[in-house]
Protein backbone atom coordinates (compact mmCIF):
# COMPACT_ATOMS: atom_id res chain seq x y z
CA UNK A 1 0.00 0.00 0.00
CA UNK A 2 1.30 3.42 -0.92
CA UNK A 3 1.15 5.95 1.82
CA UNK A 4 0.43 9.51 0.68
CA UNK A 5 3.06 12.22 0.75
CA UNK A 6 3.12 13.81 4.15
CA UNK A 7 1.58 17.26 4.47
CA UNK A 8 4.66 18.37 6.33
CA UNK A 9 6.67 17.80 3.17
CA UNK A 10 4.32 20.01 1.15
CA UNK A 11 4.45 23.75 0.81
CA UNK A 12 0.88 24.37 1.87
CA UNK A 13 -0.30 26.28 4.92
CA UNK A 14 -0.86 22.97 6.69
CA UNK A 15 2.87 22.35 6.56
CA UNK A 16 3.48 25.61 8.35
CA UNK A 17 1.24 24.58 11.19
CA UNK A 18 2.57 21.04 11.37
CA UNK A 19 6.14 22.30 11.36
CA UNK A 20 5.43 24.13 14.59
CA UNK A 21 5.19 20.74 16.31
CA UNK A 22 8.29 19.30 14.78
CA UNK A 23 10.50 20.23 17.68
CA UNK A 24 8.21 18.87 20.36
CA UNK A 25 10.44 17.24 22.91
CA UNK A 26 10.60 16.79 26.64
CA UNK A 27 12.37 19.66 28.34
CA UNK A 28 15.71 19.02 30.01
CA UNK A 29 15.28 17.02 33.18
CA UNK A 30 11.85 15.69 32.25
CA UNK A 31 13.09 12.15 31.84
CA UNK A 32 14.97 12.25 35.13
CA UNK A 33 11.98 13.69 36.96
CA UNK A 34 9.77 10.89 35.70
CA UNK A 35 12.40 8.32 36.66
CA UNK A 36 12.57 9.76 40.15
CA UNK A 37 8.79 9.80 40.43
CA UNK A 38 8.77 6.12 39.55
CA UNK A 39 11.33 5.38 42.22
CA UNK A 40 14.02 4.73 39.65
CA UNK A 41 16.19 7.61 40.77
CA UNK A 42 19.83 6.83 40.55
CA UNK A 43 19.09 3.72 38.59
CA UNK A 44 21.34 2.85 35.74
CA UNK A 45 20.11 3.66 32.30
CA UNK A 46 21.85 1.85 29.54
CA UNK A 47 22.33 5.07 27.67
CA UNK A 48 25.14 6.23 29.88
CA UNK A 49 28.41 5.02 28.55
CA UNK A 50 30.44 5.42 31.64
CA UNK A 51 30.00 4.49 35.22
CA UNK A 52 31.54 6.85 37.67
CA UNK A 53 33.30 5.51 40.69
CA UNK A 54 34.19 8.97 41.89
CA UNK A 55 33.58 12.51 40.83
CA UNK A 56 37.18 12.96 39.77
CA UNK A 57 37.25 9.81 37.74
CA UNK A 58 33.93 10.72 36.19
CA UNK A 59 35.30 14.03 35.09
CA UNK A 60 38.34 12.30 33.72
CA UNK A 61 36.11 10.11 31.62
CA UNK A 62 34.12 13.04 30.34
CA UNK A 63 37.33 14.85 29.56
CA UNK A 64 38.57 11.85 27.68
CA UNK A 65 35.42 11.82 25.59
CA UNK A 66 35.65 15.53 24.85
CA UNK A 67 39.32 15.37 24.01
CA UNK A 68 38.63 13.11 21.11
CA UNK A 69 40.68 10.41 22.67
CA UNK A 70 37.26 9.53 23.98
CA UNK A 71 36.54 5.93 23.99
CA UNK A 72 39.46 4.53 22.09
CA UNK A 73 38.25 3.11 18.85
CA UNK A 74 39.91 -0.19 19.39
CA UNK A 75 38.52 -2.60 16.90
CA UNK A 76 39.65 -6.07 16.24
CA UNK A 77 39.32 -7.73 12.85
CA UNK A 78 35.71 -8.31 11.99
CA UNK A 79 34.58 -6.08 14.79
CA UNK A 80 32.98 -3.43 12.63
CA UNK A 81 30.12 -1.98 14.52
CA UNK A 82 31.25 -3.14 17.89
CA UNK A 83 32.54 -0.24 19.84
CA UNK A 84 33.82 0.09 23.30
CA UNK A 85 32.20 0.36 26.59
CA UNK A 86 33.83 2.46 29.18
CA UNK A 87 33.82 1.45 32.74
CA UNK A 88 35.60 3.08 35.58
CA UNK A 89 37.31 0.55 37.70
CA UNK A 90 38.70 2.08 40.81
CA UNK A 91 40.84 4.91 39.60
CA UNK A 92 41.21 3.81 36.03
CA UNK A 93 38.77 4.26 33.21
CA UNK A 94 38.75 0.94 31.47
CA UNK A 95 37.45 0.70 27.97
CA UNK A 96 36.61 -2.80 26.99
CA UNK A 97 36.22 -4.04 23.46
CA UNK A 98 34.97 -7.50 23.19
CA UNK A 99 35.18 -10.02 20.45
CA UNK A 100 34.83 -13.75 20.56
CA UNK A 101 36.56 -14.69 23.75
CA UNK A 102 38.89 -11.72 23.80
CA UNK A 103 38.75 -8.62 25.87
CA UNK A 104 40.91 -5.64 25.15
CA UNK A 105 41.08 -3.43 28.14
CA UNK A 106 42.15 0.14 27.62
CA UNK A 107 43.16 1.87 30.77
CA UNK A 108 43.32 5.58 31.14
CA UNK A 109 44.61 7.62 33.95
CA UNK A 110 43.97 11.29 34.25
CA UNK A 111 46.07 13.53 36.41
CA UNK A 112 43.26 15.97 36.93
CA UNK A 113 40.09 17.17 35.29
CA UNK A 114 40.89 19.02 32.12
CA UNK A 115 43.96 17.05 31.21
CA UNK A 116 44.02 14.57 28.41
CA UNK A 117 44.45 11.18 29.94
CA UNK A 118 47.11 8.80 28.85
CA UNK A 119 45.94 5.68 27.13
CA UNK A 120 47.45 2.25 27.27
CA UNK A 121 46.11 -1.04 26.18
CA UNK A 122 46.18 -4.46 27.72
CA UNK A 123 44.85 -7.52 25.99
CA UNK A 124 43.68 -10.52 27.87
CA UNK A 125 41.54 -13.54 27.31
CA UNK A 126 38.22 -13.64 29.01
CA UNK A 127 38.18 -16.39 31.53
CA UNK A 128 41.88 -16.93 31.60
CA UNK A 129 43.02 -13.71 33.12
CA UNK A 130 41.20 -10.72 34.50
CA UNK A 131 41.61 -7.30 32.92
CA UNK A 132 44.51 -5.50 34.45
CA UNK A 133 45.01 -1.89 35.17
CA UNK A 134 48.12 -0.39 33.72
CA UNK A 135 51.17 -0.25 35.93
CA UNK A 136 51.16 3.51 35.55
CA UNK A 137 48.09 3.56 37.73
CA UNK A 138 50.39 3.88 40.66
CA UNK A 139 51.72 7.20 39.40
CA UNK A 140 51.20 10.08 41.77
CA UNK A 141 49.01 11.84 39.25
CA UNK A 142 46.47 9.07 39.38
CA UNK A 143 46.61 9.10 43.13
CA UNK A 144 45.96 12.81 43.19
CA UNK A 145 42.95 12.35 40.96
CA UNK A 146 41.67 9.83 43.42
CA UNK A 147 42.08 12.23 46.27
CA UNK A 148 39.83 14.81 44.65
CA UNK A 149 36.41 13.33 45.28
CA UNK A 150 34.68 16.67 45.07
CA UNK A 151 35.74 17.42 41.52
CA UNK A 152 32.83 18.74 39.47
CA UNK A 153 30.75 16.10 37.81
CA UNK A 154 30.15 16.12 34.12
CA UNK A 155 26.61 16.30 32.77
CA UNK A 156 26.81 12.65 31.88
CA UNK A 157 26.87 11.86 35.53
CA UNK A 158 24.02 14.00 36.70
CA UNK A 159 21.91 10.92 36.94
CA UNK A 160 24.90 8.92 37.99
CA UNK A 161 24.52 5.25 38.43
CA UNK A 162 24.52 4.12 41.97
CA UNK A 163 25.91 0.76 41.05
CA UNK A 164 28.67 0.14 43.51
CA UNK A 165 31.94 0.61 41.65
CA UNK A 166 33.94 -2.49 41.17
CA UNK A 167 36.76 -0.79 42.93
CA UNK A 168 40.28 -2.01 43.12
CA UNK A 169 41.82 -1.78 46.57
CA UNK A 170 44.64 0.46 45.44
CA UNK A 171 45.77 1.91 42.15
CA UNK A 172 48.95 -0.08 41.88
CA UNK A 173 47.75 -3.39 43.15
CA UNK A 174 46.49 -4.76 39.82
CA UNK A 175 43.95 -6.80 41.73
CA UNK A 176 41.57 -9.29 40.26
CA UNK A 177 38.10 -8.37 39.14
CA UNK A 178 35.40 -10.28 40.98
CA UNK A 179 35.14 -13.67 39.30
CA UNK A 180 31.49 -13.20 38.44
CA UNK A 181 32.34 -10.08 36.47
CA UNK A 182 34.08 -12.23 33.93
CA UNK A 183 31.20 -14.63 33.60
CA UNK A 184 28.73 -11.78 33.40
CA UNK A 185 30.78 -10.20 30.70
CA UNK A 186 30.96 -13.47 28.84
CA UNK A 187 27.18 -13.77 29.05
CA UNK A 188 26.78 -10.27 27.74
CA UNK A 189 29.14 -10.90 24.87
CA UNK A 190 27.23 -14.05 23.96
CA UNK A 191 23.91 -12.21 23.92
CA UNK A 192 25.26 -9.34 21.87
CA UNK A 193 26.97 -11.72 19.48
CA UNK A 194 23.66 -13.52 19.10
CA UNK A 195 21.89 -10.23 18.44
CA UNK A 196 24.52 -9.11 15.96
CA UNK A 197 24.40 -12.41 14.06
CA UNK A 198 20.61 -12.26 13.98
CA UNK A 199 20.69 -8.72 12.59
CA UNK A 200 23.18 -9.81 9.95
CA UNK A 201 20.94 -12.65 8.88
CA UNK A 202 17.85 -10.46 8.89
CA UNK A 203 16.25 -12.14 11.91
CA UNK A 204 15.43 -8.91 13.62
CA UNK A 205 12.87 -10.44 15.96
CA UNK A 206 15.50 -12.83 17.26
CA UNK A 207 17.93 -9.93 17.60
CA UNK A 208 15.44 -7.89 19.60
CA UNK A 209 14.68 -10.91 21.76
CA UNK A 210 18.38 -11.37 22.54
CA UNK A 211 18.72 -7.67 23.31
CA UNK A 212 15.66 -7.86 25.54
CA UNK A 213 17.27 -10.73 27.42
CA UNK A 214 20.45 -8.71 27.73
CA UNK A 215 18.57 -5.81 29.24
CA UNK A 216 16.64 -7.97 31.68
CA UNK A 217 19.62 -10.00 32.76
CA UNK A 218 22.21 -7.23 32.70
CA UNK A 219 20.42 -3.98 33.43
CA UNK A 220 23.71 -2.50 34.64
CA UNK A 221 25.74 -4.32 32.04
CA UNK A 222 29.18 -3.56 30.75
CA UNK A 223 27.79 -3.54 27.24
CA UNK A 224 24.49 -1.76 27.77
CA UNK A 225 25.32 1.10 25.46
CA UNK A 226 26.31 -1.32 22.70
CA UNK A 227 23.06 -3.15 23.24
CA UNK A 228 21.16 0.12 22.88
CA UNK A 229 22.78 0.88 19.57
CA UNK A 230 22.18 -2.65 18.32
CA UNK A 231 18.53 -2.27 19.28
CA UNK A 232 18.26 0.81 17.10
CA UNK A 233 19.99 -1.05 14.29
CA UNK A 234 17.61 -4.01 14.62
CA UNK A 235 14.58 -1.72 14.63
CA UNK A 236 15.83 0.08 11.53
CA UNK A 237 16.42 -3.20 9.78
CA UNK A 238 12.97 -4.41 10.82
CA UNK A 239 11.46 -1.33 9.21
CA UNK A 240 10.21 -0.11 12.58
CA UNK A 241 11.52 3.36 11.89
CA UNK A 242 9.23 5.13 14.30
CA UNK A 243 10.53 3.12 17.23
CA UNK A 244 14.10 3.28 15.96
CA UNK A 245 13.89 7.04 15.71
CA UNK A 246 12.29 7.39 19.11
CA UNK A 247 14.87 5.18 20.79
CA UNK A 248 17.81 6.59 18.85
CA UNK A 249 16.83 10.19 19.43
CA UNK A 250 16.52 9.49 23.11
CA UNK A 251 20.03 8.07 23.16
CA UNK A 252 21.36 11.03 21.20
CA UNK A 253 19.59 13.50 23.46
CA UNK A 254 21.34 12.02 26.45
CA UNK A 255 24.72 11.61 24.82
CA UNK A 256 24.83 13.95 21.82
CA UNK A 257 28.61 13.67 21.59
CA UNK A 258 28.91 10.16 22.94
CA UNK A 259 30.94 7.43 21.34
CA UNK A 260 27.88 6.06 19.57
CA UNK A 261 26.47 9.35 18.34
CA UNK A 262 27.92 9.15 14.85
CA UNK A 263 26.73 5.61 14.33
CA UNK A 264 23.28 6.41 15.66
CA UNK A 265 22.94 9.39 13.34
CA UNK A 266 24.05 7.24 10.46
CA UNK A 267 21.46 4.60 11.37
CA UNK A 268 18.65 7.11 11.72
CA UNK A 269 19.49 8.96 8.54
CA UNK A 270 18.75 12.62 7.82
CA UNK B 1 -10.15 4.37 36.36
CA UNK B 2 -8.67 7.81 36.11
CA UNK B 3 -11.93 9.70 36.17
CA UNK B 4 -11.44 12.69 38.38
CA UNK B 5 -7.88 11.75 39.20
CA UNK B 6 -5.43 14.59 39.14
CA UNK B 7 -2.09 14.02 37.47
CA UNK B 8 0.33 12.40 39.87
CA UNK B 9 -2.52 11.23 42.05
CA UNK B 10 -1.24 7.75 41.44
CA UNK B 11 1.81 6.79 43.38
CA UNK B 12 4.25 4.15 42.24
CA UNK B 13 3.81 0.88 44.07
CA UNK B 14 6.66 -1.24 45.43
CA UNK B 15 8.11 -3.45 42.72
CA UNK B 16 10.35 -6.44 42.27
CA UNK B 17 13.85 -5.81 40.88
CA UNK B 18 12.93 -7.51 37.61
CA UNK B 19 9.97 -5.17 37.30
CA UNK B 20 12.27 -2.25 37.96
CA UNK B 21 14.44 -3.32 35.05
CA UNK B 22 11.45 -3.59 32.76
CA UNK B 23 10.02 -0.27 33.86
CA UNK B 24 13.40 1.34 33.36
CA UNK B 25 13.49 -0.06 29.84
CA UNK B 26 9.95 1.20 29.16
CA UNK B 27 10.86 4.65 30.30
CA UNK B 28 14.09 4.74 28.37
CA UNK B 29 12.54 3.55 25.14
CA UNK B 30 9.28 5.42 25.19
CA UNK B 31 9.41 8.49 27.40
CA UNK B 32 10.18 10.98 24.63
CA UNK B 33 7.61 9.36 22.33
CA UNK B 34 4.88 9.43 24.95
CA UNK B 35 5.74 13.00 25.90
CA UNK B 36 5.30 14.11 22.28
CA UNK B 37 2.01 12.28 21.86
CA UNK B 38 0.57 13.80 25.03
CA UNK B 39 1.49 17.25 23.75
CA UNK B 40 -0.09 16.49 20.39
CA UNK B 41 -3.16 15.17 22.09
CA UNK B 42 -3.82 18.61 23.46
CA UNK B 43 -2.11 18.52 26.83
CA UNK B 44 -0.70 22.00 27.45
CA UNK B 45 3.07 22.05 27.51
CA UNK B 46 3.10 23.00 31.18
CA UNK B 47 1.19 19.84 32.05
CA UNK B 48 2.87 17.29 29.81
CA UNK B 49 5.50 16.24 32.33
CA UNK B 50 2.82 15.45 34.89
CA UNK B 51 0.76 13.60 32.33
CA UNK B 52 3.77 11.55 31.21
CA UNK B 53 4.47 10.64 34.80
CA UNK B 54 0.91 9.48 35.18
CA UNK B 55 1.17 7.31 32.08
CA UNK B 56 4.28 5.57 33.39
CA UNK B 57 2.89 5.20 36.89
CA UNK B 58 -0.15 3.46 35.41
CA UNK B 59 2.16 1.26 33.35
CA UNK B 60 4.21 0.46 36.46
CA UNK B 61 1.09 -0.86 38.12
CA UNK B 62 0.18 -3.00 35.13
CA UNK B 63 3.61 -4.27 34.20
CA UNK B 64 2.70 -7.92 34.56
CA UNK B 65 -0.27 -7.48 32.27
CA UNK B 66 1.64 -5.71 29.52
CA UNK B 67 2.65 -8.26 26.90
CA UNK B 68 6.24 -8.31 25.81
CA UNK B 69 6.46 -6.46 22.52
CA UNK B 70 3.25 -4.51 23.04
CA UNK B 71 4.64 -1.99 25.50
CA UNK B 72 4.47 0.90 23.09
CA UNK B 73 0.87 0.14 22.19
CA UNK B 74 -0.07 -0.02 25.82
CA UNK B 75 1.67 3.24 26.65
CA UNK B 76 0.17 5.00 23.64
CA UNK B 77 -3.34 3.89 24.54
CA UNK B 78 -2.81 4.97 28.11
CA UNK B 79 -1.45 8.34 26.97
CA UNK B 80 -4.52 8.88 24.82
CA UNK B 81 -6.80 8.22 27.77
CA UNK B 82 -4.79 10.40 30.15
CA UNK B 83 -4.75 13.24 27.61
CA UNK B 84 -8.45 12.88 26.96
CA UNK B 85 -9.20 13.05 30.66
CA UNK B 86 -7.00 16.08 31.10
CA UNK B 87 -8.67 17.87 28.22
CA UNK B 88 -12.01 17.25 29.82
CA UNK B 89 -11.02 18.60 33.19
CA UNK B 90 -12.25 22.09 33.91
CA UNK B 91 -8.82 23.37 34.85
CA UNK B 92 -7.26 22.37 31.62
CA UNK B 93 -10.23 23.54 29.58
CA UNK B 94 -9.41 26.95 30.95
CA UNK B 95 -5.75 26.60 29.85
CA UNK B 96 -6.77 25.38 26.44
CA UNK B 97 -9.19 28.27 26.17
CA UNK B 98 -6.54 30.36 24.46
CA UNK B 99 -6.95 28.29 21.33
CA UNK B 100 -10.71 27.91 21.09
CA UNK B 101 -12.14 28.48 17.63
CA UNK B 102 -13.00 32.21 17.91
CA UNK B 103 -9.48 32.97 19.00
CA UNK B 104 -8.19 30.70 16.29
CA UNK B 105 -9.99 32.80 13.73
CA UNK B 106 -8.42 35.89 15.22
CA UNK B 107 -4.96 34.41 15.04
CA UNK B 108 -5.53 33.31 11.48
CA UNK B 109 -6.67 36.79 10.55
CA UNK B 110 -3.13 38.00 11.19
CA UNK B 111 -1.23 35.64 8.93
CA UNK B 112 1.87 37.79 9.01
CA UNK B 113 2.23 36.83 12.64
CA UNK B 114 1.96 33.15 11.91
CA UNK B 115 5.66 32.94 11.49
CA UNK B 116 5.70 33.15 15.23
CA UNK B 117 6.03 29.51 16.15
CA UNK B 118 3.96 29.72 19.29
CA UNK B 119 1.05 31.19 17.37
CA UNK B 120 1.32 28.54 14.72
CA UNK B 121 1.45 25.97 17.44
CA UNK B 122 -1.67 27.29 19.16
CA UNK B 123 -3.45 27.16 15.85
CA UNK B 124 -2.28 23.61 15.21
CA UNK B 125 -3.54 22.56 18.63
CA UNK B 126 -6.90 24.05 17.83
CA UNK B 127 -7.14 22.35 14.46
CA UNK B 128 -6.11 19.01 15.98
CA UNK B 129 -8.71 19.49 18.72
CA UNK B 130 -11.34 19.58 16.03
CA UNK B 131 -10.51 16.01 14.97
CA UNK B 132 -12.08 12.95 16.53
CA UNK B 133 -9.67 11.17 18.87
CA UNK B 134 -9.18 8.04 16.79
CA UNK B 135 -8.66 10.10 13.65
CA UNK B 136 -6.35 12.47 15.46
CA UNK B 137 -4.20 9.58 16.68
CA UNK B 138 -3.61 8.26 13.18
CA UNK B 139 -3.13 11.74 11.72
CA UNK B 140 -0.52 12.71 14.32
CA UNK B 141 1.35 9.42 14.09
CA UNK B 142 1.50 9.66 10.33
CA UNK B 143 2.10 13.35 9.75
CA UNK B 144 4.27 14.19 12.72
CA UNK B 145 5.80 10.90 13.88
CA UNK B 146 6.22 9.77 10.27
CA UNK B 147 5.05 6.26 11.02
CA UNK B 148 3.72 4.30 8.07
CA UNK B 149 0.07 3.24 8.03
CA UNK B 150 1.28 -0.32 8.64
CA UNK B 151 3.23 0.77 11.72
CA UNK B 152 0.23 2.75 12.93
CA UNK B 153 -2.08 -0.22 12.41
CA UNK B 154 0.28 -2.41 14.44
CA UNK B 155 0.56 0.17 17.18
CA UNK B 156 -3.17 0.71 17.51
CA UNK B 157 -4.13 -2.90 16.88
CA UNK B 158 -6.37 -2.03 13.95
CA UNK B 159 -6.42 -3.21 10.33
CA UNK B 160 -4.21 -1.30 7.91
CA UNK B 161 -7.28 -0.35 5.90
CA UNK B 162 -8.83 1.25 8.96
CA UNK B 163 -5.63 3.19 9.64
CA UNK B 164 -5.56 4.38 6.02
CA UNK B 165 -9.20 5.37 6.18
CA UNK B 166 -8.73 7.33 9.42
CA UNK B 167 -5.70 9.02 7.92
CA UNK B 168 -7.71 10.03 4.90
CA UNK B 169 -10.47 11.46 7.09
CA UNK B 170 -7.91 13.25 9.22
CA UNK B 171 -6.17 14.80 6.24
CA UNK B 172 -9.44 15.93 4.70
CA UNK B 173 -10.59 17.51 7.93
CA UNK B 174 -7.23 19.12 8.57
CA UNK B 175 -6.86 20.53 5.08
CA UNK B 176 -10.47 21.67 5.05
CA UNK B 177 -9.99 23.54 8.30
CA UNK B 178 -6.68 25.06 7.25
CA UNK B 179 -8.13 25.98 3.84
CA UNK B 180 -10.97 27.86 5.50
CA UNK B 181 -8.57 29.63 7.83
CA UNK B 182 -6.20 30.66 5.05
CA UNK B 183 -8.15 31.04 1.84
CA UNK B 184 -5.16 32.88 0.40
CA UNK B 185 -2.57 30.90 2.31
CA UNK B 186 -0.46 32.43 5.07
CA UNK B 187 1.93 35.09 3.93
Amino acid sequence: MNDPKRLLDDDGPGALLLASARDDAPPPGSFERTARHLGLAGAAFGVATVTASSGAAGTAAATAAKSGAGVAATKIGGLAGLSLVTKLVGLAVVGIAVTTGVVVATSRQSAAPGETPSVTTVTTLVGTEPPRTNAAASEPSAASAASAPSAPSARAFESARTTPPKARPSPGAAPDAPPNDTSRLRDEVALLDEARAAIASGSTDAALAALGRHRREHPHGFLSSEADVLRVEALVKAGRMGEARSHGEHLLAREPNGPHAKRLRSLLGP
Amino acid sequence: MFEGAAPNALAPAPRRPASDARLRALLQDHHAFIWRQLRRFGVPESRVDDAAQEVFVIASQKLDAIREGSERSYLFGTAMRVASQLRRSAAVRHEIGCSTPPEMEAIASRPDELLDRSRARALLDAVLDSLEDDVRAVFVLYELERLSTKEIADLLGIPVGTAASRLRRGREAFEGKVGRLFPQGPR
